[in-house]
């Protein structure tokens, strides 16, 4: 199997970064021995993320699951405790699960359990609390762009050399 | 006049301003820090006597069993209000100057809420049995009415503290790693620990973006449900002047006018005390002010809807609470609030008002006086003048009251001063995200100038 490396380039601009990336995938990106690539800004760059290509978002799956059980849960617990209070105290006329006044707890549930879903499943997805790659510049959190590459090592000069082309400021290496 | 925030200034230079203001605040910020302390220290040995000598020191007796605390409760969950809902709003319609005062706001929100909660605690009076305000299952044998909207109220500031709280951390991700890359000593490791290894990569900011977009929308309708279950807790009575359908409504505007009166006084605050000039400017001051009228207004028109539907509703016992409140013991403090609460917001269309920042500190400061008794006002009027007349009575308040109610204003002052020197409050990321849009949008115009636009006539 062909060794690979990682090289983390740093660009001024997202221009730059632009036409770097668009030449690596003219190159082809396997056939050109880059097998991943990540970008890192400051801010995000949507159209940016466009040319990089498509990377599936689940947060919205997250959300909707936990909106369905903070439904559900609450549900549950109004229901729950006003049958365990009724078998207590029974009120005679009133119904054993009053729902009009479950629907307050329900509609609260709901939006707590979405929300906290949401956070849990942005962390999943964004990939938060994993161990990445160290190649990282602080200068990403300032005002520059960075460009992780994943190279085989038989394309690893070419790639290098058309990052310079395309005013890399800086280049930052390791060997996986 | 100031100018909106410099599209020349450097991505770096952001970075450098907003986290050199946090270490090195103007001298003010240590005075208002010991001001604090002090109408804190004031306000815990007043509740350190009330609770040697017992809840008489309070006043609360037959029938006002509620007095100043539940109206400071009610206040601060109002004042908690506007920070979420408004970020969240303005984040949906993309409103461009929300960007930097955003943070501030919502960590007002959540520092807001932190105060409301101690209320019901002190209210209590036995503050060691504090966790009997949660309505959890029967134990104990206390047998609570799962069916009271207090269990809403419970449900729904649980829901929105923890839920503002969420949304407030969340957007700071990107500015803690930032904050991670430029700090040391115990500042790197906190920033470290809470930025979760961010490091702005496409994939983080694609699932970012989606997650925030969900958390706005769903933040939204908390804000509303919230505030209106608060008023729940009196239109669900049957008490005269409670028991109003547009009482919630009315919470709500109540809550997002007092809302954006603190937003506007924190605003200064925070713009001279961490040297934020050219962050904070006076033409987002002048939007903050025009949406506080706005909102003033419709404050004003459902005050206008309660008083018609007492006065043409032929309900003898809301209309008496309603002349009580204009001639009964009551009144000044009652018409002193119509008078400022329906005044006070006209001259914020005046522009130089609107530019003149001392002048706007003391509207903002005074607009939330008169919110806080607006609150007194809902609570103790209708207490004092319920169906039977055998249990009439009024409420003053006594030092014990004052002193807490006072510590509770220093107290929501020192949490939010200590929150903006420990993270950055101004978000940088999306201050460099707008300078980079507006910039592009300048560039474009300037490489492809409309072909609309027509020559003038000679």
């Amino acid at each position: 199997m062909d060794n690979r490396h990682s090289m983390f380039a740093l660009f001024n601009n997202f221009e730059e970064v632009r036409e770097a990336i668009i030449e690596l995938k003219v190159m082809d990106l396997r056939e050109g021995g880059v097998e991943e690539m990540l970008m890192k800004s400051p801010i995000p760059h949507p159209e940016l993320e466009e040319v990089i290509g498509a990377r599936p978002v689940y947060v919205q799956r997250f959300t909707f699951v936990g909106a369905l059980l903070g439904l559900l849960a609450g549900f549950l617990l109004t229901a729950a405790l006003s049958q365990s209070m009724f078998s207590v105290q029974p009120q005679g006329g009133k119904p054993i699960i009053p729902i009009p006044m479950d629907l307050v707890i329900m509609y609260e549930g709901t939006i707590l359990f979405g929300v906290l879903f949401t956070v849990v499943g942005f962390l999943i997805g964004a990939r938060l609390l994993h161990r990445t790659s160290p190649l990282y510049s602080s200068k990403v959190s300032e005002d520059q762009v960075g460009l992780l590459l994943e190279v085989k090592a038989s394309h690893y000069e070419k790639v290098k050399e058309l990052l310079w082309k395309h005013k890399a400021q800086e280049i930052i290496e390791d060997e996986n | 006049m100031e100018e909106e925030i410099r599209k020349d200034i450097k991505w770096a230079q952001i970075n450098r301003d907003v986290l050199s203001s946090m270490e090195a605040p103007r001298k003010i910020y240590w005075v208002l820090i010991a001001v604090c302390l002090s109408l804190v220290a004031v306000g815990v040995y007043a509740e350190i006597h009330q609770y040697r000598t017992g809840m008489g020191e309070a006043q609360l007796n037959r029938p006002q069993m509620w007095g100043f605390y539940l109206a400071n409760f009610i206040f601060w969950v109002g004042v908690s209000h506007a920070g979420t809902l408004l970020s969240a709003a303005l984040f949906l319609t993309n409103t461009e100057w929300r960007r930097p005062v955003y943070r501030s706001a919502e960590a007002m929100t959540s520092v807001a809420l932190l105060t409301a909660a101690i209320f019901p605690v002190i209210h209590l009076g036995r503050v060691w049995d504090f966790y009997w305000v949660l309505p959890y299952a029967n134990e104990r044998g206390l047998w609570p009415n799962f069916r009271s909207p207090l269990l809403w109220d419970m449900a729904a500031i649980f829901t929105y503290l923890t839920s503002s709280m969420m949304f407030l951390y969340y957007g700071m991700i990107p500015d803690l790693a930032i904050s991670r890359d430029n700090a040391r000593g115990w500042r790197r490791r906190l920033y470290s620990w809470m930025a979760l290894g961010w490091v702005g990569s496409d994939r983080q900011w694609r699932n970012f973006r989606k997650g925030y977009l969900l958390l706005a929308a769903f933040l939204l309708p908390l804000a509303v449900s919230v505030h209106s279950i608060v008023a729940s807790d009196f239109a669900m009575s049957i008490m005269p002047g409670w028991h109003v359908t547009s009482l919630p409504p009315y919470f709500v505007a109540g809550a997002l006018y007092s809302g954006c009166a603190a937003i506007i006084t924190l605003f200064i605050i925070l713009r001279h005390t961490f040297r934020y000039e050219e962050y904070l400017t006076l033409p987002i001051l002048d939007k903050l002010c025009k949406l506080t009228f706005a909102i003033a207004m419709i404050w004003v028109y459902l005050n206008l809807i309660e008083f018609a539907s007492a006065w043409y509703g032929h309900n003898m016992y809301e209309k008496e609470v309603l002349i009580e409140k204009a001639t009964g013991p009551y009144a000044p403090f009652w018409w002193t609030m119509i008078i400022l609460g329906f005044g006070l917001p006209f001259a914020l269309i005046i522009k130089k008002v609107r530019r003149n920042l001392l002048v706007l500190t003391a509207i903002s400061m005074l607009i939330n006086i008169i919110m806080w008794l607006e609150r007194w006002m809902i609570v103790s009027p209708t207490l004092a003048r319920n169906h039977e007349p055998y249990s009439w009575g009024y409420h003053w308040p006594g030092w014990v009251e004052l002193s807490i109610t006072l510590a509770s204003f220093a107290w929501f002052t020192m949490l939010f001063l200590l929150f903006v020197k420990i993270f950055p409050s101004i978000s940088m990321y999306e201050v460099k995200e707008m300078l980079y849009h507006r910039r592009q949008v300048s560039d474009r115009l300037v490489r492809e100038p409309p072909d609309n636009i027509e020559s003038e006539p000679a």
